[in-house]
């Protein structure tokens, strides 16, 4: 594993666009993500979530496909380990008998993809994956 | 909500970043490390009991010295973090889309 990445996912059974909407509209995202939000849904636009009054997500919107895909960047403010701009989640809506499958992949962005985000990070970092692919003794079974 | 707070803290700091590159190569004691480093024993211990606390670090205890090694367990608590908080926060927009598809119907 040369990245540090997960993939979910989940029935619902509800349409694309009501499960849309829980991305786009700050208040909706709120109820299940986060206590305060605020959002720009369009490319390139930001995103700020306050999950609990102290640890704060920032990103910014790369693909919104209305009720189809959503990409975003995702880090927390002040994080050496995971800073903003570090992680991409990708969100696709698929729609199934009954309601719809969303897929979810949060991954790890490959450093020379990331961007240089107002929260300031040390680009000379040695990042987590640089730790769990050096010469492959970690992150594997000892 | 960050479930390992211990990890960002450790790696807050440019001399544990260095431990950590060091201690990725092999075993060390403490004055292996001392050695490396222009900071005084004392402020190596501190910064080793940090990495210990965050679990990526573990230390073997012998008779004289203390030998310290890198915990790939320790890194692979983000990810279970990612994926435990993906799982909390996703049961619960299911519920709440499901909730509202069902009043749309109504």
């Amino acid at each position: 594993m040369s990245d540090v990445g997960i993939k979910r996912e989940i029935f619902i059974e509800a349409k694309p666009s009501t499960i849309f909407s829980y991305f786009t509209d700050a208040a909706k995202l709120c109820l299940w993500l986060g206590q305060q939000a605020k959002l720009e849904p369009a490319e390139s636009g930001r995103i700020e979530i306050d999950m609990n009054g102290h640890d704060i997500v920032l990103g910014t919107f790369k693909t919104i496909d209305p009720y189809e895909r959503i990409v975003f960047t995702w880090g927390w403010k002040g994080s050496d380990v995971h800073p903003p701009g570090s992680s991409i989640v990708d969100i696709a809506l698929k729609p199934d008998a009954g309601g719809t499958w969303l897929h979810l992949q949060h991954s790890s962005v490959p450093e020379s993809e990331r961007e240089c985000h107002e929260d300031g990070w040390n680009r000379n970092l040695p990042q987590l994956r640089d730790v769990l692919t050096n010469d492959g003794t970690i992150g594997q079974g000892a | 909500m960050l479930m390992n707070n211990h990890i960002f803290t450790a790696f807050s700091d440019p001399n544990r970043r260095r431990m950590l590159d060091i201690l990725k190569h092999g075993k060390r004691t403490a004055g292996d490390l001392s050695s490396s480093f222009d900071i005084s024993g004392s402020a190596v211990s501190q910064h080793l009991k940090v990495l210990l606390q965050a679990r990526l670090v573990g230390v073997e205890k012998r008779k004289n010295s203390r030998i310290y090694y890198l915990r790939k367990e320790g890194f692979e608590d983000l990810q279970q973090y990612l994926g435990q908080f993906w799982d909390d926060h996703l049961t619960v927009l299911k519920q709440l889309a499901e909730a509202e598809e069902r009043e749309k119907e109504q």
